[in-house]
């Protein structure tokens, strides 16, 4: 999706004596004119904080492969020239052409001795010649130079500029990294701010460079640093023509597509921990210390109820035993991926009170909450380093975000609240369904106009982009339509047993053209799934495991995700849906 | 069949289906509308023909004379209008009417199956079967070869008291159009309401128009006209450019009245609009306008392409289009008219085209004459992008009208108006590509149509190419050879060209002419002109370096020789005026060689003048913006140092003239700018201040570059430092020149910059070695108490040359000893080596830090101990100025006991020792102090 930002002038920092400005320029394309003007009570605090933002911005795990642009730029032309040249010397030419460059070659041979040694006269002349000259090398140099400037800097050019929203009650900032793998959400309070104008609320993509951040660093506690975002720009006192910064971005649709996934996944229940900021030193200084070289690369998480949570490391096999209590009620063992990235929150440790960590379940993304008092970072991984937040599961399904609902209603309630839970959606939208308000939350997220904010399990209004994003990004995908169909026949041959370990097996059958699918999905009494199959060929040819579910699964997730609130079953009988709804009746 | 008499020739029938025969009639309806009834009825066969009496299959069919026409169909108008005559088809089979309507008629296919073979099918959608379709009641009967007209066949139903369901027949036409039965026009008019085939009518309504008929007499035919009649007079009047209906059309779009209903009504509208505004200049230009711009969007260029689920990106999309007959591959073929492969535009909505867009423009543009346009469209319609959708998607009907259309159209230009016809022709010629399938020998309609029927026969007959009309018009065929992309393009011109060279209809052509025309990218082309050149060539005695530099110009090795051979001929030598041409050649790299050699030859004098001549010719770098090689912008930006053995009077002309230039504000080039630049910066110091003292740089609002440069030039000419802003813009993004005078301007303000402490930090962390140690120089000789001051400055600098410099000189100046508002400051340093440099010189310090804020301290501690796996040693000093910390700080006890038992309860056995040791070390001194009291 091609966007083209528009900023009166480039985000600056300036700084007098002892007052420094923090100056965001917003993208002056957006209808709604955001502005905000505050002073912060803890800059060090925020300096910290949005250099780690920094950090997951520019962060980028995906394995380099070498491009070899100029060697394929020169084999192309290359086969192109034997090509014409082929076309132009006909077979029965090349003959003739063959005995008479036979002949040459013995003359080439001979003239190539001369010319060698002529060459090799010139050449010790040029050296002689060159090593009296400074400035030989100059330009080749200053060209690489800037090769070499363009080159880091292009990276953090293409750098997404994150996206600043402006709450009644906070300050966000959100952005993705470069692998789209990492998403962060700095949220300040209202709270850290003397505010020194009336905010206008309204989201904006902020011209974030590396300039900047060097400026950033600068702040230190005895500057009064004024967090300022002016649709005006900033800029110096000179001749220069004032010269828009405009940015033409090809926006991926991906990242687009990744805010949306990371809401809904957001909105799924999990297992939360607490860590202390030792806990989560223990896991860094693991991580420092040891680089794997081979698989598993994963870290185990062993949870036993009112137990210290263990975390086994592959392939060393250490096992670190932390402070933090896991409160669940079953124990169970979580294996997560990527762990190298849990490093971006190293930075935050001496500034966190405590750290949330939200397991969502195999093969699923992890959240780490850092809690800093009047600022909160929201660092969300996704499943693997190598997976985006789009590849494999649709977590707005799981979610129950299928379908458009009643999105027109939702989108204009929350435009005017801004911020409310989903059961406070729901009770402004009396004569709506559930599933239909559900549905209407979820279209608003998958056209980038709000988010789900997993501090206070609320839904935040925030236009994701200047534009309308197109259909297709948005529109109602292949597979959820899959599992609305799905969902008609869910029940029709559902079953559901409760075993001994606590763990309620739904089972069903979906007869799609003449074709039978059974699919089995195990769900332990945290509301975790532990165990899913299904024979349909979809389910088969992928991960067979949560990364790549088919509708079929998702589809029994969602009709299953219902009753587990159901009571009193006997273990290891088999319930049939009239027994079930004779029981929920 | 030989011997069959003249009359049964005439009813020699070769088909094997018995043609169906109709009568037309008018009359009027029990509404008093005008109405046509169409008689059907089929011509049996009287009997077999065979030339071979034994032979199984008959040759032919001999029918019957007399028909009898069993059915009937009333078509009835509106508003005193008839309907428009329909296009009907009767299916004896299903004894069923429809009406055929353009390509969205009823289907008609073949189908195969065991008993029957291949037989005609035909599936009829309800929309289209004429519900009033009835049989006759009785029998009507005609000599199908009797010379029948209308009155007869009235006179025959009224005998016959033969009568038609809501139908009242009119006996006389004269009495439906309001002319005299004797009146010339009534023939024509007759047969332009009449006649089946629409071309036919065309042809009368052609004639009745020739006679020049009188607007009372155009009126009272439109008074009774169907809408598709009252088109066709405003199309003929457009072509024409006759006004001799605009009032009476302006009347007709004003009035409300419908002819037919709102669709074919709204048809009739979009003629008479075109008619109109043929004589309203400004709308004329408007429907131009919108033609011209909008004609690239009638080009079928496939822009989306998803393969088997898998959308392919612009390279891959423009890499599959390019294979050969890939339009043809059955990959795209049944995607044509499924998915949205194009971008929306005016003709087309992503997936399909809009037809009545597409006709307009086609017959706007044939009314208004625009024969480029329609040149152009026959190109798209020609390429099998287009022709394929069209066939792919099932809409080929419509294109066989839109080609029949144009190539009328293109048929009356060639017969009527050559000119108009080579304007066409030329605009399609140089419009294909190699990718449009060019082939004559493939004579399909589907493909490349007119280009096989008005260009093919000249590549293949030698006789076509000899008496082309293109004789006539040869610029135009070099015209279209210099800029065509096709090879049977080139093969065309070719032809004609070598033909009219056989005429020496090239013998008067100047040299240069010539080697422009060697330029043409088709070799057998370019040879016919090189043979015709050389000889011209030779015969020149004297030098011209524009020949010359024409020569080079182009990539013919042939030709490059023979203008070696003609510079040594001629004793040949460039100057230096030459030799800035040399910038503008194709070929410059061929000759990149001769410019350094020049270039390195030239004296000052030379090189001013070779300078001065480039930049006269800027504006052509940059209209169309040529761009030179890296290569040839290095070489220019070195040669500049030929400046330094120059005369100070030579330095200060050329300084005023680029100060001049640069003042001037017009556009240049970036690579004169940059050479401008390098020449006014690497002039000596001292002649760059004396000449600027006369010239006034005056400037408004600028841009960055230029900006830099001009205020650089006035810190020169006031002999000041400039400001920090230009500063940092410079040395961001200024050149090396520029930089250099910067150092040097600096250099001179030393003594200043001892006041500017931030101009210093600015040099201190910039990558300019030579600034840098100025900066150094500069902040070493401060007095002690301003030396302080930026000390503490640079150590909060975040850019690490600066602040390794600020610890490297805390290290020699004061040891061990640093003082405590350092130590202070660097607490909150956001980079870690800052941090734990200070953790061995705190302990001293923490006496002092009582009067600072303690929650720095513990700030600072859990920043440094709560790094996972680095600094230790620092780490381990820092737990060592804990208890003294508390000493002064006992109310943080407990805070700091929370963060020693948080990192002594980790896995990581070094850190919780130390830690504990810590706790322990706290918690024994608290003891102490408590037994002590």
């Amino acid at each position: 999706m091609r966007v083209d930002y528009k900023y009166a002038s480039p985000s600056r920092c300036t700084q007098v004596d002892n007052q420094a400005t923090l100056g965001l320029s917003p993208d002056l394309s957006r209808d709604e004119k955001v502005s905000f003007c505050g002073k912060l009570k803890h800059p060090l605090l925020f300096r910290d904080a949005m250099l780690m933002l920094r950090e997951i911005v520019i962060s980028d795990t995906t394995k380099k492969t070498k491009e070899r642009t100029d060697y394929f730029t020169w084999l192309d032309e290359e086969i192109e020239r034997r090509v014409n040249a082929h076309k132009e010397y006909m077979p029965n030419v090349r003959d003739a052409l063959k005995k008479q460059m036979d002949s040459y070659d013995f003359e080439l041979s001979r003239k190539k001795n001369e010319i060698d040694q002529l060459l090799n006269i010139q050449r010790n002349l040029k050296r002689q010649i060159d090593s009296y000259d400074a400035w030989r090398d100059y330009y080749k140099i200053e060209r690489d130079f800037w090769k070499f400037i363009k080159d880091r800097d292009y990276s953090l050019w293409f750098v997404l500029d994150p996206v600043i929203t402006v709450h009644n009650d906070q300050v966000s900032f959100e952005a993705f990294s470069l692998d789209e793998s990492i998403y962060g959400c700095l949220s300040v309070s209202m709270d850290e701010f003397d505010l020194l104008q009336t905010p206008k609320l309204g989201t904006t993509n902020i011209d974030f460079s590396a300039k900047l951040e060097k400026e950033m660093q600068r702040f230190r506690s005895y500057t009064d640093v004024t967090l300022s975002v002016n649709p005006e720009g900033f800029t110096i006192d000179n001749d220069i023509v004032p010269e828009y910064v405009e940015k033409k971005i090809d926006l991926p649709e991906t990242w687009i597509k990744g805010f949306n996934q990371v809401s809904s996944a957001a909105a799924l229940s999990g297992i939360e921990i607490e860590l202390s900021p030792s806990d989560m030193y223990d896991i860094c200084a693991f991580l420092r210390k040891h680089k794997e070289k081979k698989s598993p690369r994963y870290m185990k998480w062993i949870l036993e109820p009112e137990e210290r949570v263990q975390i086994v490391f592959e392939p060393f096999g250490t096992i670190l035993t932390l402070n933090a209590i896991y409160h669940g009620n079953q124990k169970r063992e979580e294996k997560i991926w990527g762990r190298r990235r849990w490093l971006v929150v190293e930075k935050l440790i001496p500034l966190s009170k405590a750290f949330y960590v939200r397991i969502l379940g195999f093969g699923m993304p992890q959240f780490i909450r850092a809690d800093m008092g009047t600022m909160q970072m929201t660092v969300g991984f996704s499943s693997w380093s190598s997976n985006d937040w789009v590849k494999g599961t649709a977590f707005n399904i799981m979610a129950g975000f299928t379908g458009e609902g009643c999105y027109t209603d939702v989108y204009k309630l929350m435009k005017d609240k801004r911020c409310l839970s989903i059961d406070e959606i729901a009770a402004n939208l009396l004569n709506k369904k559930s599933d239909k308000i559900k549905a209407g939350i979820g279209m608003l997220f998958r056209r980038g106009e709000g988010y789900f904010d997993i501090i206070n399990n609320k839904v935040r209004f925030r236009h994701l982009c200047n534009v309308p994003i197109p259909e297709e990004l948005y529109k109602v995908s292949d597979i959820e339509i899959d599992v609305q169909k799905c969902s008609k026949l869910t029940f029709d041959n559902m079953k559901v047993r409760y075993t001994h370990k606590q763990e309620f097996i739904f089972t069903t059958t979906y007869k799609e053209n003449d074709k039978l699918s059974s699919t089995e999905i195990v769900i332990d009494q945290d509301g975790q799934i532990t165990k899913i199959d299904c024979n349909c060929q979809k389910f088969k040819r992928g991960e067979r495991n949560l990364s790549d579910p088919c509708a079929h699964i998702l589809a029994l997730y969602v009709a299953s995700y219902k009753l587990l609130k159901l009571k009193n079953l006997e273990y290891d009988k088999e319930y049939k849906i009239n027994d079930i709804m004779e029981m929920l009746l | 069949m030989n011997n069959l008499t003249s009359e049964e020739q005439q009813r020699l029938w070769k088909l094997d289906k018995s043609p169906i025969r109709k009568i037309l009639l008018w009359g009027l309806d029990s509404k008093k509308n005008p109405c046509l009834l169409i008689l059907y009825g089929k011509q049996e066969v009287e009997r077999e023909l065979r030339s071979r009496p034994r032979s199984y299959y008959a040759d032919a069919y001999l029918l019957k004379p007399t028909i009898t026409y069993t059915h009937y169909a009333v078509f009835h108008g509106i508003n005193g209008h008839l309907p428009s005559i329909p296009n009907t088809y009767y299916s004896e089979e299903k004894n069923l009417l429809y009406q055929i309507k353009g390509y969205r008629t009823a289907n008609i296919y073949w189908d195969y199956n065991r008993s029957t073979g291949w037989h005609e099918c035909i599936n009829i959608d309800e929309k289209y079967i004429i519900k009033e379709f009835y049989e006759t009641e009785q029998t009507i009967v005609f000599d199908y070869y009797k010379k029948n007209n209308y009155m007869d066949y009235a006179a025959y139903l009224k005998t016959n008291q033969i009568s038609f369901k809501d139908f009242e027949l009119i006996e006389h036409p004269s009495d439906l159009f309001g002319f005299e039965a004797d009146s010339p026009y009534i023939k024509l008019i007759v047969n332009m309401f009449s006649k089946e085939r629409i071309y036919a009518r065309k042809k009368y309504l052609k004639q009745f128009i020739k006679m020049q008929p009188s607007v009372e007499e155009y009126e009272r035919i439109l008074k009774v006209a169907s809408v598709e009649l009252a088109c066709g007079i405003f199309q003929e009047l457009t072509i024409e450019k006759n006004p001799i209906l605009v009032d009476t059309a302006k009347q007709i779009d004003k009035s409300d009245v419908l002819w037919a209903n709102k669709a074919y009504h709204s048809g009739l509208r979009r003629f008479i609009n075109q008619y109109i505004s043929l004589f309203d200049d400004e709308l004329m230009c408007k429907q131009k306008e919108f033609i011209y711009k909008t004609l690239p969007e009638m080009d079928f260029h496939i822009k989306h392409l998803k393969l088997n689920g898998v959308e392919l990106n612009d390279k891959e999309l423009k890499e599959y289009l390019s294979s050969p007959n890939v339009y043809q591959s059955i990959n795209i073929w049944y995607l044509f008219g499924n998915q949205n492969l194009y971008e929306k535009n005016t003709y087309i909505d992503g997936k399909n085209v809009n037809n009545i867009a597409f006709k307009n423009t086609i017959q706007t543009a044939t009314a208004y004459g625009m024969a480029d346009a329609i040149g152009k469209i026959a190109y798209y319609l020609d390429a099998p992008r287009t022709s394929c959708y069209f066939r792919g998607s099932g809409r080929a009907s419509a294109y066989y009208y839109y080609v029949r259309y144009l190539r009328r159209t293109l048929d009356e230009y060639k017969a009527t108006d050559e000119v108009k016809f080579i304007t066409a022709a030329r605009e399609m010629l140089i419009s294909y590509t190699d990718l449009d399938n060019l082939d004559i020998y493939y004579n399909d309609i589907s493909c490349n149509f007119f280009f096989n029927r008005y260009f093919g026969e000249v590549i293949t007959n030698n006789d076509a190419a000899k008496n082309s009309i293109w004789h006539k018009y040869l610029s135009d065929v070099i015209f279209i050879a210099q800029n065509a992309k096709a090879l049977s393009v080139h093969k065309f011109c070719y032809a004609i060209l070598k033909k009219a060279n056989e005429n020496h209809k090239f013998d008067s052509y100047e040299i240069k002419e010539l080697i422009a025309l060697s330029k043409i990218p088709y070799k057998k082309t370019a040879s016919l002109f090189e043979k015709i050149l050389l000889p011209k060539l030779k015969t020149l005695q004297k030098f011209d370096a524009d020949i010359m530099i024409s020569l080079m110009n182009v990539s013919s090795e042939k030709l490059w020789n023979a203008a070696k051979k003609y510079f040594r001929r001629t004793n040949g030598k460039f100057q230096p005026e030459n030799i800035a041409e040399f910038l503008f050649l194709d070929t410059i790299e061929t000759w990149y060689s001769i410019l350094e050699d020049n270039i390195n030859h030239f004296n000052v004098e030379e090189y001013s003048a070779f300078l001065k001549s480039v930049i006269e010719k800027r504006e052509h770098f940059l209209e169309p913006q040529i761009e030179l090689s890296e290569q040839i912008t290095d070489l220019l930006l070195k040669s500049v140092d030929k400046l330094d053995v120059a005369t100070t009077e030579e330095q200060q002309d050329l300084l005023c003239y680029f100060i001049s230039l640069l003042l001037s504000f017009n556009k240049i080039p970036d690579f004169i700018f940059d050479i401008t630049e390098s020449i006014i910066f690497s002039m000596p110091y001292d002649i760059l201040k004396n000449t600027l003292k006369n010239i006034d740089l005056k400037y408004g609002k600028l841009a960055e570059k230029e900006y830099n440069t001009i205020s650089l030039l006035k810190s020169c000419k006031e002999d000041i430092l400039p400001k920090d802003s230009l500063i940092l813009s410079i040395l961001e993004t200024g050149s090396k020149r520029l930089v250099k005078t910067l150092t040097e301007i600096i250099n001179r303000k030393q003594a200043i910059l001892a006041e500017r402490t931030t101009t210093l930090l600015l040099l201190f962390e910039c990558n300019v070695y030579n600034l840098n140690k100025i900066a150094q120089s500069v902040f070493e000789g401060l007095e002690i108490e301003k030396r302080e001051k930026l000390h503490l400055i640079l150590l909060d600098s975040p850019i690490e040359r600066a602040y390794q410099y600020g610890l490297k000189k805390l290290d020699d100046w004061y040891g061990n000893k640093i003082p405590t508002q350092f130590i202070s400051r660097m607490m909150e340093h956001p980079c870690v080596e800052v941090k734990a440099y200070i953790s061995g010189k705190i302990k001293h310090a923490l006496s002092d830090l009582k009067q600072t804020n303690p929650d720095l301290y513990i700030y600072y501690v859990k920043t440094l101990l709560y790094l996972p796996n680095r600094v230790s040693k620092s780490k381990e000093q820092i737990y060592n100025t804990i208890p003294l910390f508390l000493k002064y700080y006992p109310e943080k006890q407990q805070e700091i006991e929370y963060i020693l038992l948080d990192i002594g309860s980790t896995n990581i056995k070094t850190d919780s020792e130390k830690a504990l040791v810590a706790f322990a070390q706290i918690k024994k001194e608290v003891t102490l102090y408590e037994s002590r009291l």
